[in-house]
């Protein structure tokens, strides 16, 4: 494991104790990328920092004229509940996402937040399936049983994980940061906005609060042309992951 | 190993740049796509947001197939300046023949299907 931590600004002090953190970052199907974005723009996310990607050449993003970091942090209220949402406009390269996890984690562990990192898996037959199932997975107890609780997901059980998201599991175990992955099964190749709202609701379950599904599955189509440019270089950056990983099973124990 | 990265990256960001420079220019998508080869068929799924299916044209003979749909795509960019596409434009070629006649579609979630049936000509080997 790389110790780097990328380079980071967070108002640590307007963010109550304890509020999640709900990790999004471009992955298979900008699953997580549509979830954060719609959530910041429901609730008028309020700008909480920055996560400087390591590894890339200079980037800014411009929006109405403001000068952005690439990788933003929003606060948001949901229901009187406060949420962190991490969201980037480009993918993390693969050098980078060491940095990326840690930084996460530990600005995590600065508010005593645990991490909800939301994503896609990718999923085949995805188009034949109506609903797709939503798999969790935690290294704390009480929080698996919270989600499992829910009785919207399954658990995941085996399988591999690659990327930012097998980064702050392992960045978290070092920083005793509770970490809960919510992957839903997503086009792989395509940005999969019906996936997200699964997700959504399963957030909206797992916190106790209401954030709507109808704009985001009325917007669907316009999210998806909105997302191509993103979707393109979040594709070629995953050609370069062991993301064929994510479809296998690993040989297990003998018994 | 460092320098090889850096030119596979230089190369990738060479590519982006050219395939948008392509798209903006021509104001026709190339629609993202993939292509399953299963036992008896291939399977075409290709992305179509904002088509219009009233336009959508699948042409077809020997490998290749062709596609073509009409959209509205269009993303604001710059104050006053959008970034617009009047079409979907793809054509892929098959890895080996199909028999075309028994092909199917289908339009869901802004995807087009085509399941298209291999012509296999093999022969069963005897094993003795």
């Amino acid at each position: 494991m790389n110790g780097s931590v990328a380079p980071y600004l967070f108002e640590r002090k307007r963010v109550e104790q304890g509020s999640p953190v709900i990790e999004g970052l471009p992955e298979v199907g900008l699953v997580g990328t549509i979830v954060t974005s719609y959530i910041a723009s429901q609730f008028n996310g309020e700008a909480l920092g920055y996560i400087e990607i390591s590894d890339l050449p200079p980037i800014v993003t411009v929006l109405d004229s403001k000068i952005l970091e690439p990788c933003r942090m929003y606060k948001v209220s949901v229901n009187s509940r406060q949420l962190v949402l991490v969201y980037s406009d480009v993918p993390v390269p693969p050098r980078g996402m060491w940095g990326m996890a840690n930084s996460i984690t530990e600005i995590a562990s600065s508010t005593k937040s645990p991490i909800i990192s939301v994503g896609g898996i990718p999923e085949p037959d995805r188009l034949d399936i109506e609903k797709p199932k939503v798999y969790v997975l935690s290294n704390d107890a009480e929080l698996f049983r919270m989600a499992e609780a829910t009785g919207y997901v399954q658990r995941f059980e085996n399988g591999y994980l690659t990327g930012v998201k097998a980064a702050i599991l392992k960045s978290a175990a070092k920083r005793d940061v509770k970490v809960l992955l919510a992957l839903v099964q997503s086009h792989m190749n395509y940005p999969d906005p019906g996936a997200a709202a699964e997700v959504v609701t399963f957030l909206n379950k797992l916190l106790g609060v209401a954030i709507p599904l109808e704009p985001l599955l009325e917007q669907a189509e316009q999210l998806k042309m909105q997302m191509r440019d993103l979707m393109r270089r979040t594709s070629t950056n995953l050609s370069r992951m062991p993301i064929g990983l994510q479809l296998e099973s690993p040989p297990g124990y003998i018994r | 190993m460092r320098e090889m990265e850096e030119e596979i990256d230089m190369e990738i960001e060479n590519m982006l740049a050219h395939l948008k420079e392509l798209e903006l220019s021509s104001r026709c998508l190339e629609p993202f796509y993939e292509l399953l080869e299963r036992p008896e068929e291939y399977v075409l799924r290709v992305d179509l947001p904002g088509a219009d299916l009233d336009g959508l044209e699948v042409r077809a003979g020997g490998r290749l197939v062709s596609i073509y749909a009409p959209c509205n795509y269009s993303v604001p960019h710059r104050e006053g300046v959008k970034t617009c596409a009047t079409c979907y434009r793809l054509e892929v070629e098959l890895p080996s023949d199909v028999s075309w006649e028994e092909a199917r579609r289908r339009y869901k979630d802004g995807i087009l299907e085509l399941r298209i049936p291999r012509r296999v000509r093999e022969y069963r080997i005897k094993i003795d």
